[in-house]
């Protein structure tokens, strides 16, 4: 496993509910090269933790922009089509 | 009368499209006991400057920043008020480029859980082929995909789509970019239209390598020569016949040239599978000059080409809805933690149970 340079994220969310939906789809995906960057995602109440190890500061870098730009998606999702955006 | 709706989202490229999809079924026992309504097809295309392709990150943050705005307009236009009602989300789940396939995914796994509505993975050829024989009604044609990323002749056969032939190395489509590069021949709307309107004007046919292989294709070596002459055009020393070589011409030459190919190997699969029509798809299907080909050896064999127009030849939102919903019709649903996209998945993995 990847292990020398590691980072831990916390991001709060509103609620639990969102927390867990950015939390499910974010996990899917393994990271590409799994020798090199591992990452683990859970949810704690209203917050997404997540913690990543990497074989070398370059592929930590990577990874945590590649994530953030993918939660980013997930966040304006959550922000502009969730469901008390529709209706009267 | 059932109805049944589905949104669908695609992103395998350059082009990043949401569209929404109606089924009503009339006669729920029979193939195609059911009528198709578009209620929206929204797209939007990154397009690069004039000599430059279009890479795969660049092009995952196009998708990244347009996909939620497009969403929105997509249901807007279909008049969606409650997202619940949809029966299932569609999404590319491949083949295609990797970081653009991904960026959609994301969004198409968040608004499915907010909405608790399923996902559905679709095979992208296939997404083509099922638009293309609701558009223009074709019941069972070979399918000629042609685009900026995939070539093949595809046969339908005991709940497949078979591919008969296809290209051994660069697609069509990838080919006509590539050339559209060398002579800075601008990306917008995309580099195969404005290389047609240029063939349009082409006088002379400057020879090119014709490389069919039995059922199979190549073209990366035609492309190396074409590129070649395009060199020594803009160098200013290409006469052929006494004749000074135009960008017209090479345009004309190389579409001719791809285009006879294309037409040969699929003659050889209507003949194989003892088929009358001919189902051109994919974006290098808008091509008229291309149909116009087909269509004159479609004729010799009493047989008739069905093509469509850019609106659904070209990659959108709506062809992936379409397949998903048949699929999702069928009992079909992918389930979260099996959505992840793959850059390579073969027509002929897909179980097409909606066909006899």
């Amino acid at each position: 496993m990847p292990g020398k340079y590691t980072l831990d994220v916390e991001i709060p969310f509103p609620n639990d509910r969102q927390a867990q939906i950015v939390c499910t789809t974010i996990s899917q995906d393994k990271p590409l090269k799994a020798d090199e960057l591992s990452h683990e995602l859970t949810t704690k109440g209203s917050s997404l933790l997540i913690h990543f190890a990497a074989a070398s500061n370059r592929s930590l870098r990577v990874g945590v922009n590649n994530m953030m730009d993918n939660i980013g998606t997930a966040i304006e999702c959550l922000d502009e089509l969730d469901l008390d955006k529709f209706g009267p | 009368m059932t109805t049944y709706l589905s949104l669908g989202l695609e992103g395998s490229a350059n082009k990043l499209g949401v569209g929404v999809i109606k089924h009503t079924v009339t006669d729920a026992n029979a193939e195609n006991g059911f009528s198709t309504d578009i209620l929206s097809n929204i797209r939007d295309t990154y397009i690069t400057p004039p000599g430059e392709g279009f890479l795969p990150r660049d092009t995952a943050r196009h998708h990244r920043n347009w996909v939620v705005r497009i969403i929105k307009r997509a249901l807007d236009e279909a008049k969606i008020s409650d997202p619940t009602k949809l029966h299932c989300i569609s999404f590319t789940q491949g083949p295609g480029m990797g970081a653009p396939l991904q960026s959609v995914v994301i969004a198409a796994r968040t608004i499915a859980q907010m909405w608790g509505v399923p996902l559905v993975g679709v095979n992208h050829c296939v997404g083509h082929i099922e638009m293309g024989r609701t558009i223009t009604g074709a019941t069972n044609p070979v399918v000629l995909y042609v685009s900026g990323g995939n070539t093949q002749v595809i046969a339908y056969s005991k709940q497949r789509y078979r591919i008969f032939g296809e290209t051994l190395d660069i697609a069509v489509g990838n080919c006509l970019d590539r050339f559209a590069r060398v002579l800075k021949i601008p990306n917008a709307p995309s580099p195969g239209y404005n290389i047609e309107q240029l063939a349009k004007k082409g006088k002379k046919y400057v020879p090119l390598p014709y490389t069919v292989k039995g059922m199979d294709l190549s073209m990366s070596g035609v492309l190396q020569f074409v590129e070649s002459l395009a060199k020594r055009f803009q160098a200013g020393d290409l006469v052929v016949d006494g004749h000074q070589v135009t960008a017209e011409d090479l345009c004309f030459s190389l579409q001719e040239t791809l285009f006879a190919m294309l037409v040969e190997i699929t003659e050889r699969a209507m003949a194989h599978v003892n088929s009358q029509q001919v189902l051109i798809v994919g974006g290098v299907g808008c091509n008229e000059r291309l149909q116009e080909m087909m269509g004159i050896m479609a004729r010799d064999r009493n047989g008739s080409v069905y093509a469509t127009d850019e609106r659904f030849c070209i990659d959108n939102g709506i062809m992936i809805a379409h397949a998903g919903l048949l699929a999702w019709r069928q009992g079909f649903e992918t389930k979260m933690e099996k959505t992840q996209c793959t850059q390579r998945f073969r027509t002929d993995e897909v179980l097409v149970d909606w066909r006899v």
